[in-house]
């Protein structure tokens, strides 16, 4: 302990006297030599910067131990300040003594890291701003670690300028260190992982996907490519980083090529340097993106559709009718949060309602989810211990109930009211219950509902018409009892048919005989609306087949017209699908099919006859 | 925060047993220093700092407090209905479990491909670094045993086994690209039912019925129903309640005489006398529940009530006895024997009563060739005809009655089995069979939620591995969850420091693309 601070003393005590001046350029000759390759590097970079054209390979090999060395001028600049503070102290002032030869090690490191970093950046193909500020980052510290040890050496009472300097060095090894950083792992490499909270306290923004976002959404170029390029190239060809002079962050630079020219040839796939690289086995020199995965099939398949069809930025997102799905990652289900606050607001209306009936009749009202307000009643668990009286106790929350399940209960007609006033109903279920048209009648209110099940009541036909005008009806239930059987359609029909579905001239007809089985149903399909031919038509056919055996169809083929129309809940379609016979000659219209929302399980066919609707059922399963 | 609630606690050294009220709290004050101040102060105002950031570092710690599904009912309702996270698509699972692994290369799996192959040797490459439960050497590729043809307005593929099935392709979701860890029957059972390989976990229904209750407080929530012949390999685990209480567990029926072992009255014991006698024993229990307060005790009240409700109703939803004719022409049911039909039957009438999940095990499929109840060509078949028309009349049914719309019918078993003919031993076998294969097979659901015909997921041209969309049974877990209306991460329950999950530890994926 003792022998440094004597050698400190003294060191102090040399400093104060005024030393001669070959003393101080003996003292500085080293220092001198020091400055050499600093300026060297300086000169280098500025004269010589990097362009984005790749150069000789051993200049690059040499350049790759780059990242290599760089840590150590970092390592040790960084321990100039900490031996200074902590040699302050009397029992470490020993460590003021290394500070000289700390200092040295780092500016001949920082000068030798500079000039790797010259070699890799100006042969490796790097050009852009993030390359430029972290070259002259790097160039700067050298000169700043040779500046520090200057004033140290020097050391007469220089010591603010020495610790600004020191300052000004730690900053610049932040600042440099962190565009390099940049360089090699991507431009968010430091927050990309950021916890979101602490990314909320910064008030840094998750720029993931957002990074080099330019494109037109509505355009496929916008919509499908980009993100692509988005994703996995932009990286290295961005506005920071644009290696071979490159840039694919905007439509202009990606046809303005890179140093080896275009990189697209639009409408020529194979021509495309671009896409070459992208197809080329991994392991090809010129494989990209380099030393990355490859892009997925989809990814390779949407860009080779994409310049076959013209390479153009304002093709439109729906032109290319074959490109593989858009999503590059598979689609998340979303689980919906419940926020109790807000459900408490939601529900503080009815809750005490809804708690006093949950009382009176356990386990049969409930909200339908955690996060809602809706009810849901299930009656049908209570049975014959449910009836009329009961369900009158629910009117007062009865618009908040939107889905009731009263099957098996005592309910009679007089619950008509009850249930008409369950204005938001989407789901009534009525099976085995002892209501009749009466009460389907009143229901024509129920603007809401879904799905509607009577099975086993004693509904007849005459509620069909008010069931098919409920604007959301989707599903219908019931089955085929005795007591509808005694009511069968009526034997015969006067049928007018439209002659085609533009005219509204109907057909003189005679009167014709439908099948005696009518009844109704429901076919589960989704709505759709594509050319004749197609799937859909085809669905469509069992609907006016079931027509024909009425008689209908046959009657259309008899006019010996091409085409007619049937109308279903308004909306007509034509019947050219139909087997009829077609006279020779007549060209099939080919128009489109287009079911109306959910005719697609129709629950009747409407035949207008001379300005008056009439309604045929169709059966389950059409 | 009241000025109560803020003092520190009374340290416990102090003498607080002597003394006012007043003069514990002088003692108390007489006890701070300025250092308990000072640290106080310090402290506080870290805390209070590190407080309100906590919020900001992890904004979903504060949020999962608050979100923690609450599962808790009243000790004398414990199968009471809950609403479910979000709006549900299903409010009921029908599980028809085909126990032994069907032949999905028989059934469903259309593989053109495999039929050129048929009786050359198995590649190298699809036997490298496999384990197989029997094969053995070089086994023969085997084409499907039967034809297939396309059925239904989606133009599904099916095999001319389940031609009744067939009309319901339209109704139906396939996946195709099922993959699982466990390639023995009893752990692979247990994984697709109570999502781990291993005893002690909860089944499927049991966290259905815990997170959800059930609509029919006069009936069990979770039913399980067997075909007869043999039990599943994995036993009563499989609809065990694992670490869940012990009232979710699924309650096993039995298909004929009571339904439930010793639900009825003895001779000369008749419903009133049953009645008095449980008021009684209410009574008893009520004194000594009031003595302890042990909430077992209450639990007990209600199991009793509910056994004497379930007397009544249990004994009608399981009497198919009641149904007519043309229902059992339908599902081809027989009443009296134990059979899949018969099961299919009164799975559809607890659907009807508000059952929240009910499963069904059939038995048989495991078809390695080893004697003719298991070979592909002879066994296999009486499975087939065992299954397809009541399945079909199960789906019927559910759908004419509107049932369909908020029910989910799954079928499947635990694997798949392999394009390669099975050879224990090296040998070629009498009987035509085929060994297990976890990497690939077949399940289907049908109704609310799904959509209906289509098929999910590949396997290649031998149907032996996925190529594309694979869905892991948690994955199927998480997607059933999701049209119950749960996330899956939700529905836990803290046992051994863990929030036990049906999906467990690994991330499950809701298979989006097989929702409606």
């Amino acid at each position: 302990m003792n022998v440094p601070s004597q050698n400190l003393a003294q060191k102090q005590g040399a400093s104060l006297t005024v030393p001669s001046r070959a003393a101080i350029l003996s003292r500085f000759t080293p220092g001198l030599a020091m400055l050499a390759p600093v300026l060297v590097v300086t000169t280098l970079v500025a004269f010589l910067p990097p362009d984005g054209n790749e150069r000789a390979d051993w200049v690059q090999f040499i350049g790759r131990f780059h990242p290599l060395l760089v840590h150590f001028p970092i390592a040790l600049f960084l321990l100039v300040p900490i031996l200074e503070i902590v040699g302050r102290s009397a029992r470490f002032a020993y460590l003021q003594l290394s500070v000289s030869f700390v200092l040295t090690l780092a500016t001949l490191g920082a000068s030798a890291a500079a000039l790797l970093g010259w070699c890799l950046g100006r042969s490796g193909g790097y050009s852009g701003t993030l390359i430029t500020q972290h070259m002259w980052g790097g160039v700067v510290l050298s000169v700043v670690c040779w500046v520090c040890w200057l004033l140290r050496t020097g050391r007469r009472e220089l010591r603010l300028t020495y610790a600004g300097a020191l300052a000004l060095g730690v900053g610049i090894v932040a600042w440099t260190g962190y565009r390099g950083g940049q360089l090699s792992q991507g431009p968010n490499h430091l927050t990309e992982h950021m916890p979101n909270g602490l990314r909320n306290l910064l008030g840094v923004e998750d720029n993931r996907l957002a990074s080099g976002w330019s494109g037109d959404p509505n355009t496929f170029f916008g919509a499908r490519i980009q993100p692509i390029f988005a994703a996995r190239c932009i990286n290295c060809h961005g506005t920071d980083k644009h290696k071979g002079n490159l840039r694919l962050d905007s439509y202009r630079a990606l046809m303005r090529g890179g140093k080896d020219g275009q990189v697209m040839q639009t409408g020529n796939v194979q021509g495309s340097d671009l896409f070459r690289r992208i197809t080329l086995p991994a392991s090809h020199d010129d494989f990209m993106p380099k030393g990355k995965q490859p892009l997925t099939a989809d990814q390779v398949k949407t860009i080779e559709l994409w310049i076959s069809a013209g390479a153009s930025d304002t093709l439109a997102l729906n032109a290319i009718s074959n490109a593989p799905s858009g999503s590059v990652a598979p689609a998340e289900a979303k689980f919906e949060e419940v926020d109790a606050a807000a459900v408490a607001q939601l529900r503080s209306a009815i809750a005490p309602a809804v708690l006093q009936l949950q009382k009176q009749f356990p386990n049969i009202l409930e909200y339908d989810s955690r996060g809602s307000a809706d009810l849901r009643l299930n009656a049908s668990t209570l049975g014959s211990k449910f009836g009329d009286r009961d369900l009158e106790a629910f009117r007062p929350i009865a618009e908040h109930i939107i889905v009731a399940d009263l099957s098996r209960t005592e309910i009679t007609d007089h619950s008509a009211d009850a249930i008409a006033a369950m204005k938001r109903l989407r789901v009534l279920r009525l099976i085995n219950t002892h209501l009749t048209d009466a009460t389907l009648l009143r229901l024509d209110s129920l603007n809401q509902l879904e799905s509607l099940d009577v099975y086993g009541t004693a509904m007849t036909p005459a509620v069909l018409p008010t069931i098919a005008k409920l604007p959301k009806i989707s599903h219908f239930m019931r089955d085929r009892p005795a007591s509808y059987r005694a009511n069968p359609c009526p034997r015969t029909w006067p049928v007018n048919l439209f002659s085609d579905d533009s005219a509204a001239k109907p057909i003189k007809a005679p009167r014709i005989p439908l099948a005696a089985a009518c009844g109704v149903g429901y076919v589960r399909r989704r709505s759709v609306s594509r050319p004749i031919g197609s799937h859909s038509a085809t669905r469509m056919s069992p609907v006016c087949r079931k027509m024909a055996s009425c008689g209908v169809m046959n009657f259309l083929g008899q006019t010996g017209r091409a085409t007619g129309c049937v109308e279903i809940r308004g909306r007509r379609f034509p019947a050219c699908r139909l087997p009829i016979r077609r006279p020779p000659g007549v060209p099939d219209p080919g128009c489109k099919l287009e079911y109306p929302d959910r005719a697609d399980h129709p629950l009747a066919l409407r035949v207008e006859v001379a300005g008056h609707a009439h309604v045929i059922p169709v059966w389950n399963g059409l | 925060m009241t000025a109560s609630e803020a003092r520190p606690r009374i340290p416990a050294d102090l003498d607080i047993q002597s003394g006012s009220p007043g003069e514990v709290e002088l003692a108390w004050l007489e006890a701070r220093t300025r250092r308990h101040f000072l640290r106080s102060l310090g402290g506080g105002l870290g805390t209070l700092f590190l407080g309100t950031l906590h919020a900001k570092l992890v904004p979903s710690a504060k949020a999962a407090e608050n979100d923690a599904l609450d599962f808790s009912r009243d000790a004398r309702t414990p199968l009471a209905p809950l609403p479910s996270q979000f709006p549900a698509k299903v409010r009921r699972v029908i599980y028809l479990h085909m126990a032994g692994a069907p032949s999905q290369l028989e059934l469903f799996e259309h593989k053109p491909e495999l039929k050129k192959l048929d009786g050359e040797d198995c590649p190298a490459s699809f036997l490298a670094g496999k384990r197989f439960a029997f094969i053995s050497g070089v086994p023969k590729l085997l084409a499907s045993q039967y034809p297939f043809h396309q059925a239904g307005q989606s133009g599904q593929w099916i095999s001319d086994r389940l031609p009744y099935i067939a009309k319901q392709l339209d109704d139906i979701c396939f996946v195709k690209s099922m993959r699982t860890d466990q390639f023995n029957h009893a752990p692979a059972q247990l994984l697709v039912q109570t999502g781990n390989p291993r005893l002690g976990y909860a089944s499927f229904g049991s966290w259905v019925v815990y997170g959800l209750g059930t609509e029919n407080q006069n009936l069990p929530g979770f039913i399980v129903l067997l075909s007869g012949g043999k039990t599943p390999d994995g036993g009563k685990q499989l609809w065990s309640s694992g670490f869940l209480p012990s009232v979710y567990q699924g309650v096993q029926c039995r298909s004929h005489g009571e339904p439930v072992l010793y639900l009825d009255n003895p001779s000369g014991v008749s419903r009133s006398l049953r009645r008095s006698m449980l008021d009684t024993i209410d009574d008893i229990n009520q004194q000594t529940y009031a003595a302890f307060g042990n909430p077992e005790t209450v639990t007990r009240i209600a199991q009793y009530e509910m056994a004497f409700r379930m007397q009544m109703d249990a004994t009608d939803a399981m009497d198919i006895r009641k149904e007519p004719d043309a229902v059992h022409s339908q599902y081809g049911s027989k009443p009296g024997e134990a059979s899949f039909a018969n099961n299919c039957l009164v799975a559809r009438r607890l659907a009807e009563r508000g059952v929240r999940f009910i499963q069904l095990y059939h038995w048989g499929w495991d078809s390695h060739g080893a004697d003719a109840k298991e070979a592909l060509n002879l066994g296999f078949n009486d499975r087939c005809r065992e299954v397809d028309q009541p399945t079909a009349a199960l789906l019927a049914d559910l759908k004419s009655r509107g049932l369909l719309e908020d029910t989910l019918v799954v079928w499947g078993g635990e694997f798949g089995r392999t394009p390669m003919r099975e050879n224990r031993g090296g040998q070629e076998m009498k009987y035509v069979g085929r060994d297990h294969n976890p990497g690939a097979f077949t399940i289907w659901l049908a109704g609310g939620g799904v959509r209906p015909g289509i098929s999910h997921g590949e396997t290649d041209d031998m149907g032996y591995e996925i190529v594309k969309d694979p869905v892991e049974i948690r994955d199927l877990h998480a997607t059933m969850l999701y049209l119950l209306g749960f996330d899956h991460h939700k529905l836990n329950y803290r046992f051994q420091g863990l929030e036990q999950k049906l999906t467990s530890v690994k991330p499950a994926r809701v298979v989006v693309e097989i929702l409606a």
